[in-house]
This record gives structure tokens, sequence and C-alpha cells, in this order.
């Protein structure tokens, strides 16, 4: 096998070994003080003009991995590579500067909004914190940027409550982009919105990632979403990454049961279509006490000893796959 | 003919409602048509800060001034009353009237001033609770536990003995009262709004701590404590009026609300009018300030309007 990973084109990002634990209330009064894993271990690039996907359940750690990336909190171990710069450790005039190179944009773009403030006044704020241009200059980039979200004009006097949920997402948007940033993570941004609002946004966020070049980090738990507008996914499980691919093939030849479970579970538009499921039973562990091995070995189908014990490497299978499990390779055959 | 009708419906279309005349459309501009009730709250709020402001110049005589030989007048309404003492006289034949115009002068100074040191002392101290986290908050709670739990009247009634008697000192005493209240209110709202996206969002694009809480926490808790300030405002004209009526609040030849209806207790059924017409005033006072404040609520909410 050649080693594609090491040919690096424009790497924006870099993550390694990022370790994020919660401490959490203690068991009674003098109990144990616990701990929630919430990412653990998690390391991948992101390369620039790239949209990654990352996808997993609910409480997998995919928000606090967005959150450390943009080092909004801070990981318990590990580092966050900006162009080359661990972001971890910066100072707080650093840290300021950072805020125009990556955003974020929300799961509810309501809360998002302040709701006693004007969506102009909103969207302009950036420019004002950051002393961008002088007064008229901000008010013809908000202008730019409304045009570049298709929101008409007269809605900058609104308040957030007054828009509609898309209006309301490319407001934030416009808001998160207004400043330039390199990178954009949307945390389950299209989520709360209409199938057919949702369309709209993620081709909205595909037109602006020509125009502008940008990279996104694009969290969601759905596949079919994540799917339309990635060119990579990654694939989360309890805090870790269990597989990344190129989107393509990680749909059509899933390697880590876990993320076959994922895509038979996507709904197919065909009442006829009879798929044999990949199902899986049960809950995931407890992040507060994350199992010895394999952490998704309760729920395979495929586990054995090997992996009750020893927690699988995320290590490169093909080219531009990378998976975490034992029996990647058997089970690519029995497919 | 037809203009006319396009006009009207033009019109109708605008406003809902029929046309009103100048005073509707006053009313309607400030939210203010059908709720009579705030109407008339508001206009004896404004008449009573008039009366406060500039009552002293329709005053018929000094409060202080005794006329020995008309003691316990009745008002002009009862009988036996005359035109020369309005609302009759007290037990020193001082004009009832001339000293319900002092004294309201004397209560709504310390009940507003009184408000807002309880108001922004309590909602600083709640904001730096809410902010800081850790061992400031605890303290700052603690202090607000010791103060929920101990009686505010014994507490007045114990700092006003040891510490003497002056209006300043009074003010702040009744002003101290209810902090806890505003400073557990900011507390929880500033927790709730940092835990907010819109926060979270102006965070991520670097603003600071001041600015965050200037523009985008405060802004959105304000109402909040505004209502909760015009409910505290007539417990603090109570309040007052308590100690004055225990003897520990405005000492005379100052007089307020209170001192009055202490005073005039003792004439309760002898001159009703004493004691009665300074309670009628804090009554609807307190009643009124209490229905604008709800009516507050609503407006200074912008997803209600």
């Amino acid at each position: 096998m050649n080693k594609p990973a090491n040919i690096k084109p424009d790497v924006l990002m870099e993550v390694r070994d990022l370790v994020c634990h919660f401490p959490v209330k203690r068991d009674g009064l003098f109990g144990k003080r616990r701990v929630a894993h919430a990412v653990n271990g998690v390391s991948l690039d992101l390369i620039a003009g790239e949209t990654l996907g990352l996808v997993g359940k609910c409480g997998c750690g995919k928000s606090t991995l967005g959150l450390l990336v943009l080092n909004l909190i801070s990981p318990t171990s590990g580092s966050v590579l900006f162009r080359g710069q661990d972001i971890t450790r910066t100072n707080k005039k650093e840290w300021r500067r950072l805020r125009s190179e990556m955003q974020l944009a929300f799961q509810n773009p309501l809360g998002a909004l302040n709701p006693r403030r004007t969506i102009g006044a909103q969207i302009r704020e950036p420019l004002d914190i950051h002393q961008l241009g002088d007064p008229a200059d901000r008010h013809k980039t908000v202008l730019d940027m409304l045009e570049a979200v298709t929101l008409p004009e007269h809605l900058l006097e609104r308040y957030p409550h007054q828009l509609s949920g898309g209006q309301q997402q490319r407001a934030v948007i416009a808001r998160a982009l207004i400043i330039g940033p390199q990178l954009l993570v949307c945390d389950e941004s299209v989520s709360a919105l209409d199938v057919s609002v949702q369309a709209q946004v993620v081709n909205l966020l595909a037109d602006l990632q020509k125009k502008l070049g940008l990279s996104y980090l694009f969290i969601s738990h759905d596949l079919s979403v994540v799917r339309h507008i990635s060119s990579r996914i990654a694939v989360m499980y309890l805090g870790r990454l269990v597989e990344l691919a190129d989107s393509e093939m990680l749909i059509e030849n899933p390697m880590h049961p876990y993320t076959r479970a994922l895509i038979s579970a996507v709904p197919v538009p065909d009442p006829r279509a009879r798929t044999s499921r990949a199902t899986i039973g049960g809950e995931p562990p407890n992040p507060f006490n994350p199992p010895s091995g394999c952490a998704f070995y309760s729920r395979c189908p495929h586990a054995d000893d090997k992996c009750r014990s020893l927690i699988p490497e995320f290590r490169q299978i093909g080219p531009q796959h990378m998976v975490a499990c034992h029996h990647a390779e058997a089970l690519a055959q029995t497919s | 003919m037809s203009t006319q009708q396009t006009n009207t419906a033009a019109q109708s279309q605008d406003e809902p409602r029929i046309r009103r005349g100048r005073t509707g459309a006053l009313l309607a501009r400030w939210g203010l048509s059908g709720e009579w009730l705030v109407t008339a709250a508001l206009i004896y709020i404004g008449f009573i800060l008039f009366v406060a402001v500039f009552g002293f110049l329709f005053q018929p005589y000094p409060h202080t001034q005794m006329d020995l030989f008309n003691q316990l007048q009745p008002p002009v309404f009862m009988q036996g009353g005359s035109w020369e003492h309005i609302f009759g006289t007290d037990e020193l034949g001082r004009d009832v009237l001339s000293r319900l115009i002092r004294g309201l002068r004397l209560s709504v100074l310390i009940g507003v001033i009184g408000t807002v040191i309880g108001a922004v002392l309590g909602s600083f101290l709640g904001i730096v609770a809410a902010h800081f986290r850790g061992w400031v908050e605890e303290v700052l709670m603690m202090l607000v536990d010791v103060q929920v739990s101990l009686p505010f009247i014994i507490f007045a009634l114990a700092v006003l003995a040891f510490v003497g008697n002056s209006l300043t000192i009074l003010i702040i005493v009744v002003g101290i009262d209810g902090w806890e209240r505003y400073a557990r209110l900011a507390r929880s709202m500033v927790l709730t709004a940092n835990q907010q996206d819109y926060v979270l969002a102006v965070r991520s694009l670097g603003l600071g701590n001041f600015r965050i809480y200037q523009r985008h926490v405060l802004p959105n808790i304000m109402g909040t404590l505004i209502v909760q300030a015009t409910i505290n405002l007539p417990g603090v004209i109570l309040l007052e009026s308590t100690l004055s009526f225990l003897g520990l609040g405005v000492q005379p030849p100052m007089t307020s609300l209170g001192q009055i209806l202490g005073v005039g207790r003792d004439y309760l059924i002898l001159a009703p009018w004493i004691a009665v017409l300074p309670g009628m005033v804090i009554f609807f006072l307190t009643l009124s300030i209490a229905t604008v404040g709800d009516w507050l609520r609503d407006r200074l909410d912008p997803t209600l309007k």
C-alpha cells in the first residue's frame, strides 16, 4: 500500500490526540469525582477548501470536538494546529485574532441571535468588534454579505423572531462569515430546519465555499445531509473516531461495523426497497465509564476477546481510508 | 364616494381598528388602548409624582403650623368640616392636606432612591456571582440566604437603633431591603443567558466580557429586573411607612405618609381621616405601581409585540 496520508495538500488544521474530559459531580457526598470522557483521543486533518463531515450519535462528543477545534473550550490534552500554530495555548490577543479565522454556525439559529437586537446590528457586530473599516464601509460589507446569503435588504431592521427559520440560519451564517474566516464549524446547522429549507441552506453553504474558498467542519447526526455536502466523512463513537474516508467510499464501502449500522439506518426513499439492515441493539456505553477495549464491542456482532481487552488503533486501511477496528480486513471480505 | 371608500379600505389595512380621536391615537401609540386600569394607574402615579415635586407650591399651610383652637377638625366632606382645612386637621390642629403633601414627598423620595439602591446593588452582586462562579458565588449566595432568613424589619430596627437615625441612614436601610431578590434573579438570569447560543456566538466572535454583559446580557435581563423593581417599590414605601409607624423612621419635624399614619392610629375612632387619608394614598400608589409593573413586563418583551 502506498501511503497517501504523508502527501499533504494544504492542511488547514491538524488535530492531534485531542482529549477532553469534563469533571462532573461526585457520587454522593464523599464519592469519587466522576469524569465524562467527551473526546477521547481524536486525530484528524482538515484540508483547506474541503468539507469534512463529522457524524455520530447524540452524546458521542462531536459538538465538543467542534468547540475544541474553535478553541472555545480548552482540551485536557492534545493539540490543535491551525496553519501549523498550536491554538490551544494562545494568549488573549492571538486568541482574539483567531476569532476572525474560524467561526461557528449553530444548530438553533433563533437561539444564536440576540432577541433584542436587529438582524442588521447583529450581522454587523463582528466588524464592530474587530474594528474593520469605517462605519460606511461596514454598512456596505453588511449589504454585500446579505446578498451573498440571499437575504432581502429590508430584513436588516427586523428582529430575529420576525424571520423564518431559514432566514435566521442565513443571518447566522452571514454573521459568522462577515469577517472572512477560513474555517466554519457548522454544528448541526441544518438539523432544525425543514427538509426543503435544509436543501437551500446546504446549497448556499456549497456556493459560499466555492466563492470564498472556505473549509467546513460539518457536524451532524444526519448522514444523508453530510453525504451531500462533504468531501470526506469522519464517524465518531463515544469520543473516538471509528472511521474516516472519502464520502463516497465511506458510504459505498464502510469498514467499521458501527458505520455500517449507521448507513443502513438511513431511510431509503423507495417503499419497495428491501435492504438487509445491519441493525445494532442496545445503548452506547456510559461515557463516565468507557469500556476497557473497543468502545463498540458490547454492541458489535463481530466482537471477540481481542476487542474486549485491546483498544483498536485508528489505522490506515486503504487509500484515504482510516478505521479503528481489529477485524476491518476480515469484514471487508465478508461484505 | 368610491375614492372615499378606497381610502377607508387602505386605512383599515394599516390600522385594523376604526378611527379614534386624538386621545385614542395617543393611547394606541403607548399600547394602552383598552388598558383602562393601567391608564388610570399611570395617571395616578403621574399625579402623585407631580404633587411630590411641585406640591409645596399649593400647600395651604406650613406642615408644622399648629392651631390649637382647631384640633381634630373633620375634612370638608364630613359633617362639621370647612373649606379652611379641606382634609381637616390633626390632634395639634395641623392641616392634614399640607402634611400629606409634605409626607408624600419624603415617602416617594425614600421609595425611589431606596429601590434604585437595592436594584443596582443586588443586580450587580448577582451578575458578579454568576460571572465568577466558584467561591465568589458561594459567599454571595450565602449572604443572600442570611438576608432571606433574617426578618428584615428586625435587621432595620437593629441598624437604626445602633447607628442612630438620619434620613441618609434610613434610605440606605430601606434600600438594602430586597437586594437579595435582585441578586438571586440577576444571578439565575445571567447563568441562563451565558448558556444561550447568542452569548456563545458573540464570545466566539471575540467580544470582551464587559461588552457582552453591556450589549447582550443586560438588555435581555433588564425587563425582568425592572419589573422586579416595580414589585419591590411598593414594598420599600411600605417598609418606610412601617418603620415610621414604629417611630424609627422619619423623625419630626420631617414627616412621611407612614409617620402620619402611625400618629393618626391613636385617633382612629375620634378622627379617622388622619390615618385613613395617607393610608389610601399609599394603598393606591402601591397598587398602581404594581399594575404598571405588570404592564411594563409585557411591553418590554419584544417577542410579545
